[in-house]
């Protein structure tokens, strides 16, 4: 099941080698080429003799994962994260350490051994570490070494009602979406590109809009939705179930405005539920690939994920198909000339 | 040829902030004379220096980046008496600036000191917390109207300091970061004019790092190289600094490892270390490096990209401290390596597919 | 002059909205310039065609259209709008403020959640009332995704002095209006009427790697520090046009500098060094286009940016096209 594949395989901003090589497996017959650049991203070129605007389609193969950077005396690892991680929710979660995914806990001074006023804090880095069951800094060193990479140890699941759980959502279902469309063929010259480091700067996109000098380009992201609890309609971003979230403005893009409001038509005369991204904060690929060159028409399209960086995000399997036709549908508008600036 | 060791105290003593490098950049030329086969600047003050590579092209086209500029001081404003308000030109951390002696290079360089109040004349409160930049000023010991006949906003104030050599091969001083860099490229090319190799070299003095590490992005645009090597500075072990951020002064060139480096140029420095007895150590990141290698990796449709740094202590001080022999390795390092290349090794480093 | 600055005031801009100001300045660029065109980023070219003919170098000025405003995230069933900052703003000092909505026209105030001390506001606990009922009331005036400018009068002081809201940076359009009539040059003029500055110089970002020229200058305001006790900088009001030496972009090279410091002379006009570490400008994001562009600006010194009642001096802006018009006329 490809949202289960996706999701489990490991991908660290900058080692996306098992992510990268699953995909490559899955499009490899899709398109007319398919090659990696000097950063490793995953570009698939189809439809290249074709007339009509060019289109750039990308999602980040990189989750928010971990670097292993000393070992201590009784065999602990020290780990800093890569890319933006909330560390309060580091603590007493499952990883898996290096090439093998060797299995760790993430520990600290258990609750008993604390004083009051420690429990108030929330627990900083250098309080955490990572437990793979070595006694000394020797036995460690037989398993691990600095530089080692470790991701959250989550399992894809599908849970509640109509609804998935698993790690890194952000992005692998952007990379899903992706997958399912390559399957399709858009009489237009349609480049997927499937990018590095996102999360560590938006890294990838910027080299290849460069490269493939696109007149669109849509970014499929996982997105931050805090529609829990007793959040107020301004602080949830997104609504789970509502279908893909096309953005407005966040930190590092404001949305071409017309692009968006006709993808947003696109939906509704199709049928497809579409919300906006109600936040400013965030950021995603778009950011590098609408500023490259003389500027790109771009839009960036989400599928709402709560708990977003954290071990067990949740999506709706809804929005998950609704992005899929929505895109689909965009394709085909522009294919017939429904949209240019 | 030059000596090693009177380039860096030459180049550390000479002054040059970001967008004002003419002097270091012209003693990097100087040194560069019999061993580049062309010199250039461009039109934001980079300074080029090619070596061709041996056989028939296509040949590996490297960059190599060290940023010339050191952190630097501007007037931003003539006060009552003479005394000179600054801004900062990259990032100083002001408490190490009261009492520090400076160089304000209006129409002729003149001798100031950092004033500060002394403790008689703080109030408790006042003596327990450091003194922010907009607080500080500069004394140039003149009246006034000579200040304002000599000296403009936007002059540029340097540190003063000359550099010193401590036991066992230690220097200390101001500008080693990156001075430091700049004379690893020297010996560099020093050290290919004895090695067979195939690249087309291009050693660049970069400017304006310290303020956004300008000059590298623009010069790799421009050179549009294969793969390209950073040379900086790294930190040196200090108390109370956690151990993966700080190498050992000594120890040998630091390689750095992380998603901003390729990894094949990893491995590659790493095995000709090891080949060439070269003593090297490793630093890890999870991200930015904070060098000109970061612009670098996303210029155009992305360049590979390594970093070696030289361990240093007390970094963006006057009393900045190395190994000289951590600088002359990392010279002997990026030779070998470059020596290492041939075209099958920059054709492997888009190849990230297992077929 | 007055009349232009006041011309230009009067359409909103926000980041990436600036369709108003835009349209505004392409009716008094067009007839003064050979090529009128935008782009994705919704920067306006206008080409003055130079008198060395199609081998002309080429030079490009850049004047940024925008200012902060708010983007709409939500809209509440009582009518109320919640939003968020285009650009650099300071939630507790917007208590009270007017804004207005380009595409409706309907006007708004800005409101703020009781029980808050106003150090401590930030945007969540803001609103906009724009006097709907209802969240079906409020659509036909805004929708998520619109944006609000900040929406205050032009006013005079004495002979000399106007204010003005937007003055950053319409003040540094109208500049590079004026010297597009006036001035003849040997080089091809490219006026760039950027967009998107106040969220950090995209347009300007994308404009220098299509125009690629060989030389670039910024026209913008820039603070002063001639009121009581104010921030340590050595522009002052009537002291004549800044000259760029840094900001918290870029540090100017000095053979730059000088140029503008000759053409000072030549025009006959004080200048003034402006030195603002925190002031951001798109001077630096043109120097980094492409192989690097010498880039340098001149500045309008201004009171109160960054509040409402921004300032400037007539004459201050006078003798900064004087110097723009200056060395445009003098490039070889």
């Amino acid at each position: 099941m490809l949202l289960k594949r996706l999701t489990e395989a490991s991908g660290p901003s900058g080692f996306e080698s098992e992510v990268r090589q699953l995909i490559y497996e899955e499009i490899r017959g899709c398109a007319d080429r398919v090659y990696t650049d000097a950063l490793g991203t995953l570009i698939a070129e189809t439809n290249r003799e074709a007339k009509g605007p060019k289109v750039l389609l990308t999602a980040h193969m990189d989750e928010v994962s971990f670097m292993i950077v000393a070992i201590e005396e009784q065999g602990l690892l020290r780990f800093r994260p890569i890319g933006g991680v909330d560390p309060r929710i580091l603590v007493a979660k499952p990883v898996r350490v290096g090439a093998k995914g060797l299995i760790g806990v993430i520990g600290s001074k258990a609750v008993h051994l604390q004083k009051r006023e420690e429990r108030e804090q929330p627990l900083s880095l250098d309080q955490l570490f990572i437990d793979i069951g070595a006694s000394s800094r020797t036995q460690a060193e037989s398993y691990v070494e600095p530089g080692d990479l470790a991701v959250f140890a989550t399992e894809y699941e599908e849970i509640g009602e109509r609804r998935a759980k698993a790690k890194s959502f952000d992005d692998r279902v952007g990379c899903a979406v992706l997958v399912e469309t390559i399957k399709k063929s858009f009489a237009l010259p349609v480049i997927y590109a499937f990018t590095v480091q996102e999360e560590t700067g938006l890294r990838g996109a910027g080299p290849v809009a460069y490269r493939t000098e696109p007149d669109f380009a849509i970014a499929i992201e996982g997105t931050v939705c805090l529609d829990v609890a007793d959040t107020p309609s301004h602080g949830q971003a997104t609504v789970q179930g509502a279908g893909p979230a096309v953005s407005v403005v966040d930190a590092r893009t404001i949305a071409h405005t017309a692009f968006r409001e006709h993808i947003v038509r696109v939906g509704e005369e199709q049928g497809i539920p579409v919300q906006l991204r109600r936040t400013v904060s965030g950021a995603n690929d778009v950011g590098a690939i609408h500023l490259s060159g003389t500027g790109v028409v771009s839009a960036a399209i989400s599928i709402p994920t709560r708990y977003i960086h954290a071990p067990a995000q949740i999506i709706s399997l809804d929005d998950y198909e609704n992005t899929i036709r929505l895109l689909e549908a965009v394709l085909r508008s522009i294919e017939q000339g429904g949209f240019s600036v | 040829m030059f000596n090693g060791r009177e380039l860096l105290k030459s180049l550390t003593e000479a002054t040059g902030g970001p967008g004002d490098e003419a002097n270091p950049a012209g003693l990097l030329r100087e040194a560069a004379h019999g061993l580049a086969d062309t010199i250039e600047t461009d039109a934001i003050g980079n300074t080029i220096l090619h070596c061709a590579g041996a056989g028939s092209a296509p040949r590996p086209r490297v960059m190599l980046a060290a940023h010339t500029d050191e952190i630097s001081l501007m007037v931003a404003r003539i006060d009552k008496g003479g005394f000179l308000r600054v801004a900062e030109v990259g990032g100083f951390d002001p408490r190490t600036l009261p009492g520090q002696e400076v160089v304000v290079h209006g129409k002729r360089n003149l001798v100031g000191v950092v004033g500060s109040k002394p403790p008689h004349l703080s109030s408790p409160e006042e003596r327990n917390k450091s003194v922010p930049l907009e607080e500080l000023f500069i004394d140039l010991a003149m009246s006034e109207d000579s200040v304002r006949e000599l000296v403009n906003s936007g002059d540029f104030i340097t540190i003063s300091r000359r550099t010193m050599e401590l036991i066992d091969g230690r220097f200390a001083g101001k500008a080693m970061d990156n001075r430091a860099g700049v004379t690893t490229l020297a010996i560099c090319l020093s050290e290919l004019r004895k090695l067979q190799f195939a690249a087309d070299v291009y050693a660049v003095g970069t400017v304006q790092e310290e303020v956004g590490c300008k000059g590298a992005q623009t010069a790799a645009f421009r050179l549009q190289p294969d793969l390209a090597v950073a040379i900086d500075v790294c930190h040196g072990e200090t108390p109370g600094v956690a151990s993966d951020l700080v190498q050992k002064l000594g120890n040998g060139p630091v390689i750095s490892f992380g998603p901003r480096i390729h990894p094949k140029l990893f491995s590659r420095l790493c095995e000709v270390a090891a080949d060439a007895n070269i003593p090297v150590q490793i630093e890890v990141t999870q991200g930015s490096t904070g060098t000109d290698a970061d612009p670098i990796q996303i210029v155009q449709a992305g360049i590979p990209t390594a970093l070696i740094s030289i361990p240093l202590r007390y970094m963006h001080t006057s009393v900045e401290t190395l190994a000289f022999a951590d600088v002359r390795h990392a010279g002997i390092l990026l030779a070998r390596f470059i020596a290492s290349l041939d075209m099958a090794f920059v054709e492997g480093l888009t190849c990230y597919l297992n077929d | 002059m007055k009349e232009l600055i006041r011309q230009l005031t009067i359409p909103s801009g926000p980041p990436g909205y600036e369709t108003p100001v835009r349209e505004v300045i392409h009716t008094l660029v067009q007839p003064h310039a050979d090529d009128v065109y935008d782009d994705a980023l919704g920067n306006l070219y206008a080409v003055k065609q130079g008198a060395a003919g199609p081998s002309a170098r080429t030079i490009l000025l850049a004047a940024h259209m925008d200012e902060p405003a708010l983007s709409v995230i939500d809209i509440d069933d009582k009518g109320f709008l919640r939003v968020a900052p285009l650009g650099p703003l300071r939630a507790s000092t917007l208590v009270g403020a007017r804004v207005v909505f380009a595409k409706t026209g309907r006007r708004g105030i800005v409101g703020a959640e009781h029980g808050v001390a106003q150090k401590d506001l930030d945007f969540s606990h803001l609103f906009v009332d724009i006097g709907a009922a209802t969240l079906d009331d409020a659509g036909q005036y805004a929708r998520i995704g619109d944006a609000a400018a900040f929406s205050y009068g032009f006013d005079e002081i004495g002979a000399d002095l106007i204010v003005g809201h937007a003055l950053d940076n319409r003040v540094g359009c109208a500049v590079l209006v004026e010297a597009l009539r006036r001035a003849h040059s040997a080089y091809t003029i490219v006026a760039v009427f950027s967009a998107q500055q106040e969220v950090g110089s995209r347009g300007a970002r994308v404009a220098g790697h299509r125009i690629h020229p060989d030389a670039a200058l910024v026209l913008d305001v820039s603070p002063v520090g001639d009121t009581p006790k104010s921030e340590r900088l050595a522009l002052t009001l009537g002291g004549g046009p800044g000259i760029k030496a840094l900001d918290a972009t870029m540090v100017v090279a000095p053979k730059v500098r000088e140029m503008l410091v000759a053409a000072a002379r030549i025009a006959d006009v004080p200048y003034q060094i402006e030195v603002s570490p925190g002031t951001a400008s798109d001077a630096g994001a043109l120097f980094l286009s492409r192989e690097g562009i010498p880039t340098g600006g001149i500045v309008v010194p201004a009171r109160y940016v960054g509040t409402p009642s921004q300032m400037v001096h007539l004459r201050d802006v006078e003798q900064t096209v004087a110097l723009l018009t200056a060395y445009l006329g003098q490039l070889q």
